[in-house]
């Protein structure tokens, strides 16, 4: 079964029919909603939540428009509505410690090229922590979910103009942020 | 074209998503600008880098979690306990701040009665918390404008 006849049998409310969408997305909305949120177990709710509201919000859907854009911008919304829950607790909690960096890229195992990696990898990851999320967000899109402009741009309610300046704006400070790891970490050996 | 215009179109030059115009135009500015091509160079690493950043696939059970969900067998990741808990804390915080600031008042009122005809300012002053005990609230907020003077 194809993917419109998967969302045609969902939209009529076949549980199982969206059970399959949900198995093949699941990975990629996880993933968009870890790099968001930093950490698995809020991501894994954002997730979570993201498909039960696309089930719910499906008759509304209209199989002629991405399924793939309309569910990542159920996620993005919910991650948006997970952060803006996170600034309320911590006004009454003390941070758990828990950041993005939990977790993030692993270092390479090439035994060659591995301190190198690991140095590039690490500064990587602190670069991307440190991106405003409305950068951070057209990163992941791009260049972890492999999303063209059009696509970014109807995920993230903008133009594709927006998405352009944006992304460029995102990989100066990405690259700026590396540079200054690196100056953090001495010169290049 | 110009190294500042070629500058904010390399991040789409590296997407692929250049009109081919454009494209031809940034090429043969790159093919004689060490400095542009320096840049590009530099991106194509970022971008080299960021396809090795991990993939992280969703957990095992996450697709029954959801279905159970859907199906009404499982409550949802922000159950309405935990939303509860929350505004139960918030309302705790928002009812001790104001608690403390009613007692408070009541408090200096009861030390340092407004005089008939005194000025408003003079019964305010925060020598109505010297009163209090040591380590009391009010002490500590006189230690605090102490600090701040």
């Amino acid at each position: 079964m194809d993917e419109l006849s998967r969302l045609r049998r969902a939209k009529e409310g076949d549980t199982a029919a969206f059970g399959e969408l949900l198995a093949q997305y699941q990975d990629r909305i996880f993933n968009l909603c870890r790099y968001l949120l930093g950490n698995r177990q809020d991501a894994e709710d954002a997730a979570q939540d993201a498909f039960v509201k696309a089930f719910r919000g499906l008759k509304r859907f209209e199989p002629a428009a991405s399924f793939s854009t309309w569910l990542y911008r159920i996620a993005v919304n919910t991650c948006h509505d997970y952060r803006r829950r996170f600034f309320l607790r911590s006004l009454l909690h003390a941070p758990d410690g828990e950041s993005v960096l939990e977790g993030l890229p692993s270092p390479a195992p090439c035994p060659e090229t591995a301190y190198a990696a690991r140095e590039s990898l690490e500064a990587l990851r602190a670069a991307l922590t440190a991106l405003p999320v409305k950068l951070r967000l057209v990163i992941i899109l791009k260049e972890l979910e492999g999303l063209p402009y059009e696509d970014m741009a109807a995920v993230l309610e903008v133009s594709v103009g927006t998405v352009k300046s944006r992304l460029f704006r995102a990989r100066e400070e990405l690259k700026k942020k590396m540079r200054s790891q690196g100056t953090k970490q001495g010169p290049e050996r | 074209m110009k190294c500042a215009k070629v500058a904010k179109s390399l991040s789409p030059y590296v997407d692929g998503e250049l009109g081919e115009t454009e494209r031809r135009e940034v090429e043969t500015h790159l093919a004689q600008c060490g400095r542009c091509a320096g840049e590009l160079a530099e991106a194509r690493r970022l971008q080299q880098l960021l396809s090795q950043a991990e993939r992280f696939a969703a957990p095992p059970g996450f697709r029954a979690e959801v279905m159970a969900r859907i199906d009404g067998r499982s409550s949802p990741g922000l159950s309405w306990s935990a939303v509860s808990g929350g505004m139960a804390r918030a309302f705790v915080v928002v009812a001790a701040i104001t608690a403390g600031v009613m007692s408070g008042s009541l408090l200096a009122r009861g030390i340092a009665p407004p005089q008939k005809g005194a000025p408003l300012i003079e019964t305010l002053g925060l020598e109505v918390f010297e009163a209090l005990p040591p380590g009391s609230l009010g002490r500590a907020y006189l230690a605090l404008t102490e600090e701040r003077r």
